[in-house]
């Protein structure tokens, strides 16, 4: 029966008298281990101690050049015009094509959460594809976020194939800002409170929509992320 | 005074199997699994020496819980949840579950466990947990849903479609 067969295999695969036999081993091993790392590291010690300058390391510690740089911040800001214009998609491509989304809960915790705001409330995560029709291809997928709090928003955007899809071009200008070391094309239209970033950090591409932030906001939110998504890589 | 390595032997037999579901139900990949597992029973095994734990099991699934979180970096689940979304075409599960039972039998007598096995670590981690949690757990696709908090449908898509997809791979290996 292929329960029974797939079963045993399951049982070969996850061991569980193999799994307490390398857990005995462990404990017998540790202590002797932790020694033999004890006595190297004091080996190391001593050994490496002449080459310590402390009065070479107080020196630098107090040299102005040495304090402590906030993450390298050069804004260019596009300017969205009022009118944006759409996205030039071939008419046949428009009507062939079809949305699906999908909330998802495959983790109790939503990974998002390491750059929310302090304060702010988040929504599930929305995974979102883009399907032909015809093929069934998938065209595009990309998950979806929202951080709200009172009059302001946060909608951050994310794919590991290419930049999310928009209907609209941005802004025709194509200035890059860069932020803690990361290129990003940040767009702004002051009327209605809007930033638009986009931006590649680690093979993840992101599209960030501010809504009612004001600039050093924005440049906050943006370092945290940045910074969390190298920490977790 | 009990001996701690027999205490510690007896309580990893009486909670192995419910610890080992816990694991595949929460961690990223199976591939993780036995892993998980060693270092949730040494950290117990440790903790034995400091303190009387009365209720075993809830105790090891809270270190499981941490081991899990630990072995998740957040970019991995960043890849794992922008590539979740996989779309199937329009056959509907009663279709599929329509042909249920002859799917079974017929993979199984062209293709051995192993060679099963060995297609379904290709497969996305939750398809691999379905599998496991039906075969070897003995679940039902209720339970099986319930615990990796997908619909039920989506549970029986994932089995079958699967299974069908083994049957067609088998029938063009047999026409070459």
């Amino acid at each position: 029966m292929m329960k029974d067969e797939m079963k045993e295999k399951y049982a070969e695969v996850f061991n569980r008298q193999k799994n307490l036999e390398k857990i005995t081993r462990h404990q017998k091993y540790r202590y002797p281990r932790q020694v033999l790392v004890m006595a190297v590291l004091i080996l190391l010690s001593v050994l490496t101690i002449p080459y310590f300058d402390y009065k070479k390391d107080a020196q630098l510690a107090s040299d102005e050049a040495f304090q402590e740089i906030g993450p390298e911040i050069v804004l260019n800001i596009n300017l969205i015009p009022e009118e944006m214009k759409m996205m030039d998609i071939a008419p046949a491509l428009r009507a062939n094509v079809q949305m699906k989304s999908q909330v998802l809960k495959e983790y109790e915790r939503n990974p998002f959460e390491d750059f929310c705001p302090e304060g702010w409330n988040m929504s599930d995560v929305v995974s979102m594809t883009m399907i032909e029709k015809d093929t069934n291809e998938v065209l595009m997928n990309y998950d979806c976020v929202e951080m709200t709090a009172e009059s302001k928003s946060i909608r951050l955007m994310m794919s590991s194939d290419q930049y999310p899809f928009r209907c609209y071009v941005l802004s025709p200008d194509e200035a890059i800002s860069k932020i803690d070391g990361i290129e990003m094309k940040i767009s702004h239209r002051s009327d209605l409170g809007l930033y638009l970033c986009l931006f590649e950090i680690e093979n993840l591409y992101f599209d960030v929509e501010a809504s009612s932030l004001n600039e050093h906001e924005l440049i906050d939110f943006l370092i945290n992320l940045i910074k969390s998504v190298r920490e977790n890589s | 005074m009990i001996d701690r390595t027999s205490e510690f032997t007896r309580i990893y037999e009486e909670t192995y199997d419910d610890v080992l579901k816990y694991v595949v139900c929460h961690c990223a990949r199976l591939d993780d699994v036995n892993e998980i597992i060693q270092e949730t029973y040494l950290a117990f095994y440790r903790a034995l020496k400091y303190r009387e734990i009365r209720d075993s099991l809830p105790y090891l699934i809270g270190i499981a819980k941490n081991k899990i979180k630990k072995h998740i970096s957040l970019l991995a689940r960043f890849k794992q949840v922008s590539l979740s979304a996989e779309v199937y075409d329009d056959v509907t599960v009663d279709e599929l579950l329509a042909d249920e039972t002859n799917v079974e039998q017929e993979v199984m007598i062209h293709l051995e466990a192993e060679e099963v096995w060995n297609r379904l670590k290709k497969k996305k981690p939750v398809i691999q947990k379905v599998f496991m949690m039906y075969f070897y757990f003995e679940m039902t696709h209720k339970e099986i849903a319930e615990a990796l908090k997908i619909p039920e449908s989506t549970v029986k898509t994932y089995l079958y479609r699967t299974l069908l997809e083994m049957r067609k791979v088998m029938k063009t290996d047999d026409e070459r």
